[in-house]
């Protein structure tokens, strides 16, 4: 009886515990967050993504703006350069060269404002992306930062080499004249 | 009668002097413009040449060193490319 009763004591212990360990793990915090109410959860890596492909577009939008206002000072820089040509032409120096320069430096700004442009059209369906640049749609928003930078890219490295090559073909023509001048003196 | 005489022709031949002078100054070629002008109009036109030519390089070297500070946002491709 006495065994009967520490059995029933050492059962009711037991069932206790289990109660209580039950109960402890109902109330603990989830590892997982749960959306009750919430959009569908993420993996936090995709999330990381979003941020970036929306920081991105943020980026290039920009570059963008940056982009287009280089572009217009490159085309004060080639009138400028005209006029260069027309007074020196008017002396009767030999412009040939600074011809030849000019024209280049026109065919590469056209080049990189295509490019520009390019850009520009895919910046602006901003496919992937609402209205407020969030991320609607991770393989097409990152198909348009891709694609976006690229364009961006071409138009920035074609202005700088055009920007160079003159740079350096007036600083030489100029240098040639200066080297023509004493001997046409003499 | 005599003294009058002289003093006419002595007049006379002042005053067609005078006159001669004068119209040699009046028919003789427009002097040659002073050269000063044309110099400094040479001067000028080289100088409009040399001041636009300094302008173009001032220009270009700024527009290249803006174009070298652009943010090509190669760190956030980077990160994407690796994510």
């Amino acid at each position: 009886m006495k065994h009967l009763a520490i059995l029933t004591g050492t059962l009711r212990k037991a069932a206790l515990a289990v109660l209580a360990a039950v109960l402890l793990l109902a109330s603990a915090p989830a590892a997982v967050p749960v959306y009750a109410q919430g959009p569908t959860p993420q993996p936090r890596g995709a999330a990381v993504v979003e941020r970036i492909l929306a920081r991105l577009y943020e980026r290039e939008q920009a570059w963008l703006k940056a982009q287009a206002n280089h572009l217009e000072r490159a085309g004060q820089v080639a009138d400028k350069a005209q006029q260069l040509l027309d007074a020196a032409k008017e002396k009767g120096k030999d412009v040939v060269a600074l011809e030849q320069a000019l024209a280049a430096f026109r065919a590469g700004l056209a080049e990189s404002q295509a490019a520009h442009d390019q850009a520009a059209s895919i910046l602006g369906s901003h496919a992937g992306f609402d209205a407020s640049g969030q991320v609607t749609d991770r393989q097409a928003a990152r198909q348009t930062v891709v694609q976006a930078r690229r364009s961006l890219a071409e138009a920035h490295r074609i202005l700088v080499k055009a920007v160079r090559d003159l740079r350096q073909a007036v600083r030489d023509w100029r240098r040639g004249q200066r080297s023509q001048a004493p001997a046409a003196a003499s | 009668m005599k003294r009058c005489a002289w003093l006419l022709v002595a007049l006379l031949v002042a005053l067609s002097l005078s006159a001669g002078c004068g119209r040699s100054h009046l028919g003789a070629p427009t002097p040659p413009a002073p050269t000063r002008p044309a110099m400094q109009a040479t001067v000028a036109s080289a100088d409009r040449s040399e001041t636009i030519a300094d302008d173009l390089d001032k220009s270009l070297g700024e527009l290249e060193n803006s174009l070298s500070g652009v943010d090509t946002i190669e760190d956030l491709e980077q990160a994407l490319q690796g994510s």
